[in-house]
């Protein structure tokens, strides 16, 4: 397909699998989190909004080397997890989905906070004063009101799993067709005698779904503006 | 009937309030911009929180109950609709259980005439017609009472002209009474049953708004030295050759610029006690045409320049402001007869 070899195939495969799937369960979280930066003040705020941001802005090989202590095999977490529910992170592409999870957390958050806090404040204690709990006015006023942007925030937070590379390499490793995503596949070719050409290949790749990932990011920017009647 | 107890010292003010408000009709929170209304509102309603206040709905203690579990139908001074939803689900998300006399739908959608909007997104909707609607809401709510934060300041006078006359109807038709919170005088002389006067976080006094705006007390707070007079009038007939409409009350017949209430209905005429002239028989040769016998009851010197006459003009008790120099001069004493004289043209509105 597209004059790709098998092996960038599999890389592009393995990369969308993993980013789809690391996007999909970092955002109900994300959105919790948002929801509780942009809305509620209470004690430790600052403390969990310094945690989840670290992934922004600590290098991607710290986190890896945090998430092999923690999520590995002899790691606190991971050996508790592999006891009790089977679940291992190690050199697969499960620890893959998760090094890019945290990740793309804290730009998901960010995007989601920013989309929140735009839904003025007014219209959710209007609901609450109509007989609405704080539950059920999140769902039929918060949401609706900030799904654009909560839309384009998982779009990012998409795009910053597909380009995961220090993280994922020290947590689960350089394994094709198991932790190899197109980053990783990349970064061999560059390493192997006459691998330039397909490493270009990728690396196009990367860009073309980047750029997409942008774009639609910003159309759904500009639907959240015009669904709040801003221009 | 909602009894309140409000102590909150958290915004730049501190309140210490305590009032009533009327089983039927309207109640006003009446005072400058930063006396404290809104947030009394707000701690009422229960988006602001203050745990040392007390809040008493129907002879239920809500204090510490969630805005939700409150019953109070909340009217904001900007509409406040959800942008996403049609009007006609802007009006359905109100959620409250029913109470003892739920309001018609169908009677509220002709009352505020929103029909023909209801399949229309909030931004499609004129600010009269926004706020129209999100009174509906409220009300459709099944909310126990209506708690309004200067809904119509936002309007211009022509709109607010056609809504007040609504949430009068609201409060009785609908039995729904109502707490306005406002720094308008003209909004709090038409709508108020009961008013309530309040300043840097304190009440200064309540009561009817007559007997309040008669009270020269309270002459200073209630527009400064545009104290009053509010009289219940019924409109006896239109006189359209001069543009004139005559208004009837026990005291005598008023006759004002045109209005466009019908012969019959009841209709409040706010006189200010500085507009009124005293005489002491009625003059010949003078073009005013309001001409009120009235008998003195007693005279209240403000300061060393003004007064205060209370008179009765027929069952109603009215105040004449004057300097103390006119009183001396025309030697104005009580049970002495009177005629209040008023140019017609300072009645209008």
């Amino acid at each position: 397909m597209f004059g790709l070899s098998e092996f960038e195939l599999a890389a592009l495969g393995l990369s969308l699998k993993i980013a789809l799937i690391a996007t999909l369960l970092t955002l109900p979280l994300a959105l919790i989190l948002a929801w509780l930066f942009a809305r509620c003040q209470f004690k430790g705020r600052n403390l969990l909004l310094g945690i989840v941001h670290l992934p922004l802005v600590m290098p991607p090989v710290v986190i890896g080397l945090f998430l092999l202590t923690a999520f590995g095999k002899q790691g606190y977490i991971g050996s508790w997890l592999y006891d009790l529910f089977g679940i291992s992170f190690a050199f697969n592409w499960k620890g893959a989905a998760l090094a890019a999870a945290v990740m793309a957390l804290p730009l998901m958050v960010r995007s989601i906070q920013l989309a929140i806090e735009n839904v003025p404040t007014k219209l959710e204690k209007a609901a609450r004063s109509l007989g609405s709990s704080s539950l059920k006015t999140f769902f039929t006023i918060t949401i609706p009101l900030s799904i654009s942007g909560i839309a384009g925030a998982t779009i990012l937070g998409f795009a910053r799993s597909l380009g995961e590379f220090g993280a994922t390499i020290t947590f689960v490793s350089n394994i094709p067709g198991k932790t190899q995503t197109l980053p990783l596949a990349l970064y061999t070719m560059t390493q192997v005698p006459d691998g330039e050409a397909s490493a270009y290949r990728l690396a196009i790749i990367s860009a073309v779904l980047a750029l997409l990932a942008i774009i639609a990011s910003e159309i759904m920017a500009r639907k959240a503006r015009q669904q709040l009647g801003k221009s | 009937m909602l009894d309140v107890m409000i102590k909150s010292a958290r915004q730049s003010i501190e309140i210490d309030a305590s009032f009533k408000c009327v089983q039927e009709g309207i109640t006003t929170l009446f005072g400058p911009s930063g006396s404290g209304k809104s947030t009394i509102l707000n701690v009422i309603a229960g988006l602001d929180r203050s745990e040392s206040s007390k809040i008493i709905l129907n002879n239920l203690d809500i204090t510490k109950r969630p805005t939700e579990a409150r019953r109070f139908g909340y009217v904001f001074q900007d509409n406040c609709l959800f942008p996403h939803m049609t009007v006609k689900q802007n009006l359905s998300y109100g959620s409250h259980p029913a109470r003892s006399n739920t309001p018609n739908r169908n009677e509220v959608i002709d009352l505020l005439d929103i029909r023909h909007l209801l399949n229309r997104k909030p931004s499609k909707l004129s600010g009269g017609e926004g706020q129209r609607v999100a009174i509906a809401r409220a009300l459709l709510s099944n909310a126990e009472m209506l708690l309004m934060d200067e809904p119509l300041s936002s309007l211009d006078n022509k709109l607010k002209k056609e809504i007040m006359p609504l949430l009068r109807r609201i409060a009785t038709d609908f039995k729904c009474p109502i707490l306005y919170v406002s720094h308008s005088f003209d909004e709090v002389c038409q709508l108020s049953d009961k008013l309530i006067l309040i300043n840097n976080g304190k009440i200064l006094g309540s009561g009817s708004p007559q007997d309040m705006m008669t009270n020269p007390k309270y002459a200073d707070q209630l527009d400064g030295f545009d104290a009053g007079n509010l009289l219940n009038v019924v409109v006896k007939s239109h006189d359209h050759e001069f543009g004139l409409t005559n208004l009837e009350f026990s005291g005598g017949i008023i006759p004002v610029p045109l209005i466009k209430d019908e012969v019959g209905s009841f209709i409040r005429l706010r006189i200010r006690a500085r507009d009124i002239t005293l005489a002491t028989s009625i003059p010949t040769g003078i073009s005013t045409l309001i001409r009120l016998p009235a008998t003195v009851n007693y005279i209240t010197d403000v300061n060393q320049t003004h007064s205060y006459v209370h008179v009765t003009c027929g069952t109603e008790v009215m105040i004449i402001h004057l300097t103390r120099k006119s009183i001396q001069s025309l030697g104005i004493e009580k049970n002495k007869p009177i005629f209040c004289l008023v140019k017609s043209v300072t009645l209008e509105n």
